[in-house]
């Protein structure tokens, strides 16, 4: 092949774009995020940081305020809920799972994200199978994709848990940052850094802080609480590592079925949790379940499309 | 004729940069994506070899480049000649993150559509076997010279323009430019 000749190929590759659907779907998404996220109640994410993180938790505003600013994303999650790989409807659908993780503030809700998300996409390939409209090769490459989008999920997942108990055993330590949208912060990369501001960061982690510093004079309610979950992640890595080896064995219904395990290990948790005596040391604890439940919206919408 | 192009970009682009930068325009970003998806796309696409996680990768590009103009970063800053090459940027990281976390270098991922068979290569090449061929081929470069070939003659970028986004001197990315080229041509004439 001649420099000419290879320059014309190159130059045809100018061809190559996004699915038209695609393009028009995450553009619709992403102007209902931008157009609902400023409007009506004035939102951004610094004032409504501070508003979480400053003061006495309210959930029921928190709670309304998130849930506007995802207005979007939950429309998006609700349309297209029960779309699957090759539905106009599903690229809507992972973007809205990606704008649910990263309003997710602890790592908790994020595991717990990761859990449902890899679950959605053991159902998604269950359905790729049963389908059977698309030629095998076609299937394959699919069913090998969610496969692998499923083990990202679980790795996630993994690497929340391990934050979790990393966090349960250091003295006076508060849960880890928030995440927004952070790209590295290693400046040495000449990268840009385009994490929101450390200001914004170091407010969390002094706020949180204070928050925190109510807590630590607890006692025996707080070892109690530090000890079950303590269990937990332990406890949920032994079954993802089970969840893992039934989707390489091509067993995805049992897989499904062991996740849900999860789930009813956390809410047994919660439930021990809500138990306890009420008092100043719960309520301080509760609000911050409370908060971290209310701005994961995934599972209120989940039961709601499902 | 490039050159041409080019200013009408500029222009465009200069002028969405200044909206969004004074007034952090809604409708200008709405614009800039309609104006840069398709070679932001494309970018990441070559980088990666995977089409779904380069959509993914796009739409985070661009939400990522809200964030910054909502919250009045790109005042603060003078690092950022062009929208361009802000997104590009932005992509690079992400890219750059999306290898990190999987923990691989430059995705080989066979993508089914344009595997070819070897028994081809050796026939008498179509037009459209010549363009899968390159586009095959692509992938097995390294992702530096990947990334700079596809700015510069995919997504017709100027020398100025890549510079600025890579970070270099316009004579190391020339030489950069030639040595991406000299690779690929020695790949595909081993085929």
């Amino acid at each position: 092949m001649t420099d000419k000749e290879l320059l014309s190929q190159l130059k045809q590759m100018k061809t190559i774009v996004p699915m038209a659907d695609w393009k028009a779907s995450q553009r619709d998404v992403l102007k209902q995020q931008i157009f609902n996220g400023q409007e009506g109640l004035g939102l951004n994410w610094t004032a409504k940081f501070n508003l979480v993180m400053g003061r006495v938790f309210q959930p029921t505003v928190v709670a309304i305020v998130i849930f506007v600013f995802l207005g979007g994303a939950s429309l998006a999650s609700w349309t297209s809920g029960n779309s699957q790989p090759g539905d106009s409807l599903y690229i809507a659908k992972r973007l809205s799972e990606k704008t649910q993780m990263s309003v997710a503030l602890t790592n908790k809700s994020k595991t717990k994200l990761n859990l449902k998300f890899a679950s959605e996409r053991i159902k998604e390939l269950n359905q790729i199978i049963n389908k059977k409209t698309s030629s095998t090769n076609t299937t394959k490459v699919k069913v090998a994709k969610l496969k692998n989008d499923f083990n990202q999920e679980i790795n996630k997942a993994k690497q929340h848990l391990a934050k979790i108990t990393e966090s349960k055993t250091s003295d006076n330590q508060p849960e880890e940052e928030v995440q927004f949208f952070i790209a590295g912060k290693d400046k040495n990369d000449q990268r840009l850094d385009i994490a929101l501001p450390e200001e914004i960061d170091k407010t969390a982690e002094s706020t949180e802080a204070v928050g925190n510093k109510k807590t630590e004079d607890k006692t025996a309610t707080e070892q109690t609480d530090a000890t079950k979950e303590e269990i937990l992640p332990k406890e949920t890595e032994a079954i993802l590592e089970k969840v893992s080896q039934l989707v390489t064995d091509d067993n995805y219904e049992q897989a499904v079925e062991v996740l849900g395990q999860i789930e009813e290990i956390n809410v047994e948790a919660e439930t021990v949790k809500d138990e306890q005596p009420v008092g100043e040391e719960t309520t301080a604890q509760t609000d911050e379940g409370v908060t971290a439940e209310t701005i994961v919206p995934g599972e209120t919408l989940t039961k709601t499309t499902e | 004729m490039r050159e041409h192009n080019n200013s009408s970009f500029l222009m465009g682009d200069k002028n969405l940069f200044i909206r969004l930068k004074k007034y952090k325009d809604k409708q200008a970003f709405m614009s800039a994506y309609d104006l840069y998806v398709d070679q932001i796309y494309r970018f990441i696409f070559f980088k990666i070899s995977n089409e779904e996680d380069a959509q993914d990768l796009t739409s985070q590009v661009f939400i990522k480049c809200w964030v910054y103009v909502r919250d009045g970063k790109l005042n603060d800053s003078n690092d950022y000649k062009s929208l361009k090459s802000f997104l590009y940027k932005i992509a690079r990281n992400l890219v750059i993150d999306y290898y990190r976390q999987d923990k691989k270098e430059a995705s080989l991922e066979a993508i089914e559509d344009i595997v070819q068979s070897k028994e081809d290569l050796t026939k008498q090449i179509e037009t459209k076997m010549e363009f899968e061929l390159v586009k095959d081929k692509l992938k097995e470069l390294k992702s530096e010279y990947r990334g700079i070939i596809v700015m510069r003659y995919i997504n017709q970028m100027t020398i100025n323009e890549i510079a600025e986004i890579l970070g270099k001197t316009k004579s190391n990315v020339r030489v950069t430019i030639f040595r991406a080229l000299t690779a690929l041509k020695e790949i595909i004439n081993n085929k």
